[in-house]
């Protein structure tokens, strides 16, 4: 498990991190989302010990994880801006990984490359960016680490890669039971593959959630009532949103204990239809209930 | 603490395999012009004994880039986001990098120096006109070693320190030589372009001068009346013992020669210096903030110091320039203009900004201060004349090449000194040696002029004094590895004659300080030794022993006679010798000279008699301008032959003398 409490952390005079308190629980794939320059990256680094926070604490597995081997051993990180070395074929670089992480499986990593069809034997700087993204994800997932970190992890990558790389990735957390952070400032992205989300805002996570939560304790409703109606009518509901366009109106009810659907129906409506919500929908509708505007931060 | 603890040899050998081009091409390189620099020394086919510089040339240079190069693609990755990203999150420590990364440096470090005493140890197997000493071949090996990992341990702390490369060139030069400076800046009047007067002070009769005259000068008289003599030549010395990295570069540039530089005692420093900079590189690698790559430093106070750190030497350089100029304004505005010129070029390469102007202005007239108040403070203390009383003089060091050594003989001092402080006739000297005294820890260099009888009478009293006659090694054939006869012939211990010659000295000659004249005699001895990181070389004539004198006509006559039998023997140019000067010829009278040799090579000679010799270079289809000498009794006949010759000019003389005294030098 992954605690992180009163984090903080400044660059010249500029808070980055700013008193950031969440934990991530083992076995899920946790989703951090934010705009540019949220922090994102910064909370990645200082997990692996890149960076040093300045205040706070950081552990992983209750220990802290700077110059602590046996820690890192279980800990991969995959940055937002690729690295690898000139001249490396997509081999030397999973033999790079194997002589660091003792996990690695150097067969898993050559079916990943079949998977993807990328050819091992050449060299990685004359692959597309896509592809550079897939060569760093597979030796990542190779290593079986029970941490994995990326940042902006499908950045690149075509529909269908992103799917085979999300399978590939569900895959790998039930079977080695890892513990999968991902940043995307892409909701969309996230939304299929994630148990849990987090808005990071200014330094700090604004809004926290699993997701099937989210999406089942919301719903969006399309309505209309025989003669006039407004938004009293729906005082008994827990309304997140009401808009009006003609003898239709849209509303978000936020319902966890599943009754306002019947309630609705006892009202008689001329027209009623129940629609998913999407997850950025979801944070679009809670974070306005919060007072804040949605586009400000994604 | 295990040693995996400290060191990840995975990480190691992964990135060392990925630098591996980089890394060959500083293994191969020095190495490799060294040793091709050393075969086009040796295919004149001269015979010489190689020096360190010569087995080594490109290594000085090299001491300087190579290191640096390595240090610098080792911890490449943190002048770069995303590498030090990737590096930074693999399961190794940031002192496991540091120190596994210092340990790559050491041993490639170690590799290129140990293939270049490999590749000139092969190329000296199979070329027979170098004499080797093996044991300087390894101190050259341990000098430039430990040189090199000096300046490597140097760049690995300013790799800890800054975070682009040019700030690490930067940090690394302040590390290395910020603090000789300071020191040379403080304490070496010469680099100021201060000439302190010394003065010599006698008051017993032993050390006052034969001849010495005030020529009216008052002031001189006045002294004079004290005992007080002026000796204009004397250098203010410093056992300085600088690292060699400084050294080389201010015996070289600055003119700041320190004769008595201590090889041991510099590398045993040089050694201690990097334990001490692995130690503080550790510290500093492990609180490196990798949040900042690719400027200079995370703090612009810090870039502000680590800048006006590097303006305190172009400081003293100004320094020096205005003191020793008339007060030109435009001096002070064009060294000002050229100052914060350097500084705006530094931030701007460095930091790709312009710091704050005023903060830059306020460090650079602090730093002014600092100089000026350093260089004035070490000026007041010299600006007195320096009065060296001869009693205070306890150790004399000689320090002319081959016959440098030292004496705590009082004799001999005064008698140095009183010559050193007469004023006479310059056209009676025959030859100046220079010296060293040591008075209260400070050392004084200076030149005496001697006259013949003078001359002679030093050389006695040196011989005579067993401290001089052990330090100078000029009785001892201990470490001797190849002897030098006249006429640029080497043998080495496997002939019988070097046994000879060995076990007979110094009983068979007679010691002779100065150079050796290659032409002057063939019983000239040049016994090379080596010891304390240098060659040295003992001259002397066997002239006083005739058994040894027919040894050498017998050995010199054989060599001649083999000679004699190669395919395709021609003589190149010869000189004869018939007991006085040497006069030289070319090839075109070769023929009557080979016609004469030949017919009585077979003849004994007798050393008692009259004799000549004729000194010839000679190719064949074994041999490439070799020399080979012939010693005859029939010194009446060979005159005749001569008288036959026409003698040849002064400028082919002269040009043949100047050759042969620069293919002559060896260390």
């Amino acid at each position: 498990m992954i605690k992180i409490d009163k984090l903080s952390k400044k660059f010249d005079k500029e808070n980055v991190l700013n008193n950031l308190t969440f934990n991530i629980r083992d076995n899920s794939i946790y989703g951090l989302v934010g705009a540019n320059g949220a922090g994102k990256s910064t909370l990645l680094r200082i997990i692996m010990g890149i960076f040093e926070h300045d205040s706070g604490n950081i552990t992983v597995d209750d220990e802290i994880v700077s110059n602590n081997i046996k820690l890192k051993q279980k800990m991969v990180f995959i940055p937002d801006d690729l690295f690898f070395y000139p001249g490396y074929t997509l081999l030397d670089m999973g033999k790079y990984y194997q002589s660091l992480y003792d996990g690695f499986d150097m067969n898993y990593f050559m079916e990943l490359t079949k998977v993807f069809n990328l050819d091992t034997k050449k060299k990685i700087s004359t692959f597309s960016k896509g592809m550079k993204r897939q060569c760093a994800l597979i030796c990542a997932i190779a290593t079986n680490c029970d941490y994995m970190f990326f940042d902006e992890t499908f950045d690149g990558l075509d529909p269908v890669i992103r799917n085979t790389m999300k399978k590939i990735l569900i895959k790998q957390m039930n079977k080695k039971r890892t513990t999968i952070v991902m940043t995307s400032h892409n909701l969309r992205e996230l939304e299929d593959i994630c148990d849990n989300l987090g808005l990071l805002y200014q330094g700090g996570i604004l809004f926290e959630s699993e997701i099937d939560t989210i999406k089942t304790n919301m719903f969006k409703v399309q309505i209309s009532l025989k003669g006039e109606f407004d938004r009293d009518n729906f005082k008994d509901f827990d309304l997140i949103s009401f808009k009006k366009q003609g003898s239709v109106a849209t509303l978000i009810i936020k319902d966890e204990e599943g009754k306002s659907k019947k309630k609705l129906e006892k009202m008689k409506p001329v027209i009623l239809d129940f629609l998913n919500l999407t997850l950025e929908e979801v944070f679009i509708y809670e974070m306005e209930a919060l007072g804040y505007e949605f586009n400000k931060f994604i | 603490m295990s040693l995996t603890s400290l060191f990840n040899f995975k990480y190691l050998k992964e990135n060392i395999k990925k630098s591996k081009a980089i890394i060959l091409l500083c293994i191969f390189l020095v190495p490799v012009i060294n040793v091709i620099c050393y075969l086009m020394k040796t295919d004149n086919g001269e015979s010489f004994v190689p020096s360190m510089f010569e087995v080594s040339m490109l290594s000085s240079l090299g001491m300087y880039v190579i290191p640096l190069i390595i240090s610098i693609t080792l911890f490449g990755f943190v002048y770069k986001r995303k590498s030090s990203d990737f590096v930074m999150s693999f399961p190794v420590t940031k002192k496991q990098i540091f120190l596994s990364n210092t340990l790559g440096g050491i041993l490639i470090i170690v590799i290129m120096n140990l293939l270049n005493l490999v590749l000139i140890l092969i190329s000296s197997i199979f070329i027979t006109n170098v004499f080797m000493n093996y044991r300087m071949l390894f101190d050259t090996f341990l000098i430039w070693t430990i040189s090199y990992i000096f300046v490597f341990m140097g760049t690995n702390i300013a790799v800890s320190l800054s975070a682009n490369k040019i700030t690490t060139v930067v940090v690394t030069l302040l590390v290395l030589f910020l603090v000789p400076f300071v020191h040379t800046f403080i304490f070496f009047d010469s680099f100021r372009g201060n000439t302190p007067t010394i003065y010599t002070k006698c008051e017993s009769e032993e050390c006052k001068p034969r001849i010495y005259e005030c020529n009216d000068d008052k002031r001189c008289e006045k002294n004079l009346e004290n005992n007080i003599y002026m000796y204009n030549s004397y250098i203010d010395a410093m056992d300085t013992d600088y690292t060699i990295p400084y050294y080389l570069i201010v015996s070289d540039f600055a003119g700041i020669d320190n004769y008595t530089y201590d090889t041991s005692s510099v590398l045993l420093k040089m050694v201690f210096i990097s334990i001490l900079y692995v130690i503080m590189g550790i510290i500093l690698f492990d609180r490196k903030k990798f949040e900042i790559v690719g400027t200079s430093f995370k703090s612009e106070r810090v870039h502000i110091f680590v800048r006006s750190l590097t303006l305190f030497p172009i400081l003293c350089i100004c320094y020096v320039i205005i003191k020793h100029i008339d007060n030109y304004f435009i001096t002070y505005l064009l060294l000002f203009v050229l100052v914060f010129a350097y500084i705006i070029i530094y931030d701007l390469v460095t930091r790709k900004k312009i710091v704050n102007v005023f903060k830059s202005l306020a460090s650079l007239i602090i730093m002014g201060i600092i100089v000026v108040f350093i260089g004035e403070i070490s000026d007041v203390s010299k600006n007195e004349a320096v009065i060296l009383d001869v009693k205070d003089i306890n150790k004399l060091t000689i320090l002319e090449d081959m016959m440098e050594g030292s004496t705590y003989n009082k004799d001999i001092i005064n008698y140095v000194m009183s010559i050193g402080m007469e004023t006479g006739n310059n056209s009676e000297y025959i030859n100046g040696i220079d010296m060293e005294v040591k008075v209260k820890n400070r050392n004084y260099k200076f030149t005496v002029m001697f006259t013949k009888q003078q001359y002679d009478k030093f050389m006695n009293l040196l011989k005579s004094d067993s401290t001089y006659v052990k330090t100078s090694k000029i009785n001892s054939t201990d470490g001797v590895f190849a002897i030098k006869l006249g006429n640029n012939l080497y043998i080495t211990s496997s002939s019988p004659l070097y046994k000879e010659i060995v076990s007979r000295y110094p009983k068979s000659g007679e010691f002779n300080m100065g150079k050796l004249d290659t032409d002057s005699s063939i019983f000239d001895v040049e016994l090379c030794l080596y010891d304390d990181f240098s060659v040295k070389h003992t001259l002397f004539n066997v002239q006083n022993d005739k058994e040894l004198m027919e040894k050498f006509v017998n050995y010199h006559n054989e060599l001649m006679e083999k000679a004699l039998t190669e395919d395709n023997f021609r003589i190149d140019l010869f000189y004869v010798n018939t007991g006085s000067n040497d006069i030289y010829y070319q090839y075109k009278y070769a023929g009557e000279i080979y016609d004469f040799i030949k017919k009585n090579i077979k003849e004994k000679v007798n050393v008692s008699e009259p004799f000549a010799y004729i000194s010839l270079n000679y190719t064949s289809d074994l041999s490439h301008y070799k020399t080979a000498v012939f010693v005859t009794n029939r010194v009446d006949e060979l005159k005749e032959i001569l008288k036959k010759f026409d003698y040849e000019d002064e400028t082919f003389y002269q040009n043949y003398r100047a050759y042969s005294a620069d293919t002559d030098q060896v260390m």
